[in-house]
């Protein structure tokens, strides 16, 4: 998992479907998922039903280019697994349940093919990947770990593999490799001897090497029905050799013209043949190839030319006659076990899959046309038919009163200090509106529905048309001034904005081309360039764009290239331009001098260098994908937060000397909670914006601002050091909680005289503005007078209130979900949310918007869960029936989440501030006033404590189901407070203990036990008492078999119970999941 | 080959075949760009902008890569030379304390001979195995089988292949064709998409 933090994606597709542009394709064993990567790296897992209905589910993102191929991983049937091999040589091995990458590799070289395959000795089964692609070997790879074990050697004349196949004989016993090099020579390894000797890394050398002139082959496969024959599909033609000598059977011309690109055997006298266009030709094949005729072999050593022709059978064409930008993919596969279908699928640009059913075709004359497309779908077509449509993050802002298509959203930045998101439409206007108040609307229901343009939010129009990228340097670095805002078009302009105003400061006129990238240099670059940005455009040019200056300090326009990667030298004041070509240029960022023009091993060398000196100043704009992992890891809010943790630490300590000094610089501690980054597939997309949920963050901010209300007992520093001096006994990361919160006290007292000036002069930047806005919605103003200030006293709770409003299970309790809307203020969701699953390094999986379509269920059972409700239903309920990792996290998350709560003072997202009309909301400077307004002025700590610790036992003693209210009781506290902590205890309560029963083992994937008592000593308190309630409530809900089996299961890895040699396997995993837990 | 003032000759064997990787690589990848253009037939049209652009980007893609090969060497550790096919390629075979790497670095073929002497077991030299590298420096050590070695002496002999040359202009001058065509194709594609609001 994803560090250790608890990290939750909900992800908003908007209405346009991703570019999925299909470059390969895989049906799974059970013939349940159909999985497609595509040229932009990303692979999609879309369900497939017995009925032949297909249905997108997930999207994964993790590759940073094309991918080449996908195999199976794994054989058991428990779990499906997948290998994936891009362009850029990366390996990552997917869990196709949930989306969760397993592991991931990266080697030098490309990957073309891949296909797996299983060694047993004994009765040990190792599951091995064998590759082959750009480099002359086939590679043995291991499936769990993907290292590379040991390779098959060519002796003679060694050269690519364009294709392979792997050969079970069950008369020999002897597995064997059939590959055929680019230059059409055939070659032959025996894999099966060497099994006794696994530890191997000796390369094997092939059996033998046969030319069999077969040029530019495009696929070789082996016929599983008589197991004597081999296809070999060239781009002119395809062939069929006798798979014990390879000697020629028959050959078959390309008809038209037309070019081959794959084929199969569909049974044991007809073969498919598919075309670079789409079309596929089923053929049968003559006498002389059929072992079970008696002239088999007849024909053998006859002239190419004199041998019978096969039959042209049937013809599969694609029904909708669309352009496509690239030749689709086909694939054959075969039923396997309870399935029974022999399915030809067809992946093509336009992100669609076509599926023939070809399993019961009758013979049919000479020509005929054959059967029609049995299934059709695109990604597209299944964002189409879905009511409500995806929502985008936007798109009750984006209305055009001409079309039914919102405006599309072309560059966004989330803006965390604020809380805001700005974002950049076609039509060149720019956005800037509270995020959690957008998202709140977009998905879920309440009365915001019912106002027009709400949330408030303000539009800067400047840009002709579309807005390309968009850039807010203050964020990256505090030396920027916090007004400014950058943006860059299509119309070649870039324009630095005042947010507070809402004024245009500048434009730049520089480029020659639309901008694609603005960029900020590290911080040790010369004065003048800190205060530059860095913009790239489309005529291959960057610039320097001084915004105190307001000028051009250096424009970089001669590459020949497009820009891949811009780099830093700041102590040789070098700009290091990297071109998609490799080419890298230095400039003299001072002199705007071209200093050098290097390639090849120079080139590499001068970026590795700048990588040394400045890992934090790569920026690579290659691709999306690379951008996403960047800023994945680069903004990753586990260091984040400790970061801010640590500050808040030591400022706490300096408190009383600095107390001055730092007024400039609040901690921006308290929005770490909810980070929102925008996504693209593909360049030309609009964005996707993926809204990150931080439970730990979110928890701490919770517990901030409860004990931030001004309470002027603590403030005095008297009290201050005898509490931070008690709280020793806690943990080191209760002390941070701490101190965090008496820093926050002391801050407050602080703050009333900084704000008073900060706000004041606001105020007449407010006041000009806002003449100029004709809108007179008196709600509208009201929001005006407090844009983007320095604090929001609400975004932690209308984070939170987003965050379990779509995580609560809707519809199973009715009582409690009374409770949810009216006492604590939850909102349904307008449909199913699509969350996402963080996994290892960078990867992610993110739901598809109706991933819980009705697919019909599997007969033998392995389907989605949620799969049989109908649509109407099927809204909330959660997301408990996708996968056991998901499960895990989102009650992990909403039960750590509801406790927190339940601790709070009257913690009810009512009174959220759409209630108050006109009125201006409080200054800032009373930040708490609101919630001191609704709640009554009590909570010393002594009371919260109480709460806090009734809260636990109800907890543990929640199992038993009898959650009587009276323990609350014992708290001699408000009659409301109590009503809502109540909300929340059975809240908690219902997804601890009564969701299995409830939802039914059939739409339930119950937690991970692992997982979960990884988070037995989470650091985070409130996190650990809910993994340690869930642990108990599953241990005893999978009553004694369950927990035989578990520790059975668990056993083989703990050494010190073995009286045998660990196997090498067992030992493997134990290593692993040792070391995960360890990270 | 000098070495302790004498002379050795080497020559390659005449009953084995070894391939320079670099060069089979770029041939290969030339061969598939030449297959993804002329796999058309040549009264093909071409209906749309991005169907130009997607060939572009996997033509571009397979020149770049073949230029590539030749112009970045692979950047091999120690015991890789000493495990490749080009030690066991010469007779008289090479003295255990001698390693080749022959590459191509942009226009020249290069030769480098690693001059190699034991460690002592008990020598109270810092062992660090090195890295990968194009070409080792004196005193980089490694660990083949069970002994512990490191380099005494590089030599290093270049040639320059006139037709190496003439090819990576060639590939320059290709790409620069293929990127040209891409730019006019995207200023025009973006000048259709043009939507007034």
């Amino acid at each position: 998992m994803a560090g250790n933090s608890l990290v939750l994606p909900i992800v908003l597709w908007g209405r346009k479907a991703p570019t999925h542009c299909i470059s390969a394709v895989l049906l799974t064993d059970d013939g349940a998922t159909i999985v497609t990567g595509c040229h932009d790296g990303q692979i999609c897992l879309w369900d497939l039903s017995v009925e032949l209905e297909v249905n997108p589910r997930a999207l994964l993102f993790g590759h940073t280019a094309s991918i080449t191929c996908l195999s199976k991983a794994c054989a058991s049937s428990d779990k499906q697994y997948i290998v994936s091999a891009s362009e850029s040589g990366e390996m990552c091995l997917w869990d196709v349940n949930d989306g969760r990458c397993i592991e991931f590799t990266k080697l030098a070289c490309t990957h073309t093919g891949i296909q797996f395959y299983q060694f047993s000795a004994g009765n040990q089964r190792e599951g091995r990947l064998l590759c082959h692609g750009h480099y002359p070997e086939i590679l043995v790879v291991d499936a769990t770990s993907l290292e590379v074990l040991y390779s098959l050697v060519s002796k003679i004349s060694p050269d690519w593999i364009s294709s392979m196949s792997i050969i079970r004989s069950r008369r020999t016993q002897e597995d064997t490799v059939v590959a055929l090099s680019v230059t059409g020579i055939l070659k032959v390894w025996i894999v099966t001897s060497e099994i006794s000797d696994m530890q191997d890394t000796e390369p094997i050398f092939e059996e033998e090497s046969k030319p069999i002139y077969c040029q530019n082959c495009q696929s070789i496969s082996f016929c599983a029905f008589t197991q004597r024959s081999l296809l070999v599909v060239c781009s002119k033609y395809w062939r069929v050799f006798d798979a014990g000598d390879y000697s020629l059977l028959c050959s078959g011309p390309s008809e038209n013209g037309q070019t081959w690109t794959g084929g199969d055997f569909v049974s044991a006298d007809k073969v498919i043949i598919w075309t670079e266009i789409g079309q596929s030709y089923i053929y049968k094949l003559p006498a002389s190839c059929l072992p079970a005729s008696d002239s088999f072999r007849s024909d053998v050593g006859k002239a190419v030319e004199n041998l019978i022709p096969p039959v042209q059978h049937n013809l599969l064409d694609r029904k909708d006659k669309e352009l496509l930008i690239c030749p689709p993919v086909t694939r054959f596969f075969y039923g396997c076990r309870e399935y029974l279908h022999k399915l030809l699928i067809q992946g093509d640009s336009s992100g669609r899959l076509n599926i023939w059913n070809i399993s019961d075709t009758p013979d049919k004359q000479e020509g005929e046309e054959g059967p029609a497309v049995t299934m059709s779908v695109s990604l597209q077509e299944a964002f189409n038919k879905l009511s409500p449509c995806p929502a985008g993050i936007i798109d009750q802002l984006s209305v055009i009163p001409s079309s039914n298509e919102p405006l599309k959203v072309t560059a966004s930045v989330y803006i965390p200090a604020h809380g805001r998101l700005v974002c950049g439409r076609e039509d060149g206007s720019i956005v800037i509106v509270p995020a959690t108040q957008t998202a709140i609307v977009q998905l879920l229901q309440g009365e915001h529905m019912l106002r027009r343009g709400w949330p408030p939010h303000r539009t800067l129009r400047g840009h002709r048309n579309k807005v390309t990228c968009l850039l807010y340097p203050h964020q990256v670095s505090a030396r920027y001034d916090q007004r400014y805002l950058i943006s860059g078009g299509v119309d070649f302009s870039v324009i630095i904005w005042d947010i507070f105003s809402g004024e245009m400061k500048h434009i730049f006129c520089v480029h020659g081309g639309e901008i694609t990238q603005l960029l900020v240099p590290p911080e040790n670059c010369s004065a003048r360039v800190q205060h530059c940005i860095c913009s790239v455009a489309s005529d291959h040019s960057v610039g320097l764009l001084s915004l105190r200056e307001k000028k051009c300090i250096m424009l970089a326009s001669r590459h020949l290239f497009p820009i891949q990667v811009i780099k830093w030298r700041p102590s040789d004041d070098y700009l290091v331009v990297g071109c998609s070509d490799g080419s890298v240029y230095v400039w003299q960022m001072d002199t705007g001098a071209l200093d050098r023009c290097v390639m090849g091993i120079t080139a590499v060398e001068i970026l590795n260098a700048c990588d040394e000196a400045a890992p934090a100043a790569v920026d690579s704009l290659s691709h999306p994908a690379v951008n996403l992992k960047q800023a994945m890891t680069r903004r990753s809010l586990a260091a984040l937060k400790n970061m801010a943790h640590h500050k808040l630490q030591t400022l706490a300590t300096n408190l009383l000397a600095s107390e001055a000094s730092d007024k400039g610089n609040l901690p921006k501690y308290s929005h770490n909670s909810l980070m929102v980054q925008a996504i693209k597939t593909n360049l030309t997309d609009p964005d996707i914006h993926v809204l990150f949920f931080d439970v730990e963050a979110l928890i701490i901010q919770l517990l901030t601002e409860e004990a931030s209300r001004p309470n002027t007992a603590l403030i005095s520093p008297e009290n201050l050091q005898k509490a931070s001096g008690s709280s020793d006994k806690g943990s080191s990361f209760l002390t941070g909680k701490r101190a965090a919160v008496l820093f926050q006290q002391v801050k407050e007292t602080i703050k009333e005289n900084i704000k008073e000036h900060l706000l004041d002069d606001e105020e007449e930047d407010e006041e000009t503005m806002r003449q100029r806005r004709e809108e007179g919605d008196p709600e509208y103003r009201a929001s005006k007078s407090k844009p983007l200030t320095l604090l929001e006293y609400n975004l932690t709770m209308d984070t939170a209130k987003l965050f379990m409003s779509c995580l609560h299970a809707w519809g199973l309790n009715e009582v409690l979900d009374e409770v949810c809307l009216d006492r604590l203020g939850m909102l349904k969701p307008h449909c199913t949310v699509s969350f996402g699953l963080l996994s290892r390094g960078g990867h992610m999986s993110l739901m598809l918007p109706g991933y819980n379509q009705p697919t019909c269920k599997l007969s033998h059972g392995r389907t989605e869960a949620g799969g049989k409700l109908p649509a109407t239903e099927g809204v909330g309920k959660g997301t408990y029936g996708v996968s056991r990792a998901v499960t895990t996290q989102h009650l992990l998350s909403i039960i750590s989440l509801a406790n927190t709560l339940m601790s709070m003072t009257n913690a009810t997202f009512i009174g959220d501030h759409m209630k108050k009309g006109p009125t201006r909301p409080p200054r800032p400077s009373t930040p708490d006033l609101s919630k001191a307004r609704v709640s009554p002025p009590t909570s010393s700590n002594v009371v919260q404590g109480q709460i806090k610790q009734v809260a636990a036992p109800v907890v543990s003693a929640r199992s038993d189901a009898d959650r009587s209210g009276s323990d609350p009781a014992s708290v001699p506290a408000l009659h409301t407070c109590f009503l809502v902590n109540e909300g929340w205890s059975q809240l908690a309560a219902m997804h601890c203990v009564m969701l299995p029963d409830l939802l039914g083992l059939e739409r339930f994937r119950p937690p991970l036990l692992e997982m979960l008592a990884r988070r037995w000593q989470d650091r985070c308190l409130e996190v650990r008492e809910a993994a340690q309630a869930l642990l108990l409530a599953e241990l005893r809900r999978i009553e004694q078999a369950g927990r035989k089996e578990a520790i059975d299961a668990w056993a083989p890895y703990l050494p010190q119970y073995m009286d045998h040699v660990i196997s090498r396997k067992h030992t493997h995993t134990f290593l692993q999941s040792f070391a995960e837990k360890r990270t | 080959m000098p070495r302790n003032n004498q002379l050795l000759h080497f020559a390659f064997r005449e009953d084995k075949q070894w391939k320079l990787q670099q060069i089979q690589d770029a041939r290969n990848h030339v061969s598939q760009a030449i297959y993804l253009l002329a796999n058309r037939d040549e009264s093909y049209q071409f209906k749309t902008g991005a169907e130009v652009l997607k060939l572009m980007d996997a033509v571009m893609l397979q020149l770049t890569r073949a230029r590539n090969r030749l112009t970045t060497p692979a950047t091999l550790t120690l015991p890789e030379i000493a495990a490749s096919g080009l030690t066991r390629m010469f007779a008289p075979a090479l003295p255990s304390d001698l390693l080749v790497n022959v590459y191509i670095n942009l226009n020249k073929l290069c030769l480098t001979v690693y001059q190699l002497h034991a460690l002592q077991p008990n020598s109270t030299k810092n062992f660090r195995p090195a890295g990968g590298a194009v070409l080792h420096g004196p005193g980089a050590m490694f660990e083949w089988g069970s002994q512990r070695l490191e380099v005494s002496h590089v030599h290093k002999v270049e040639c320059v292949i006139p037709w190496l040359n003439d090819a990576l202009v060639y590939f320059t001058v290709s790409l620069q064709l293929c990127q040209q065509l891409k730019d006019k194709i995207s200023v025009f594609s973006s000048y259709w998409s043009y939507r007034p609001f």
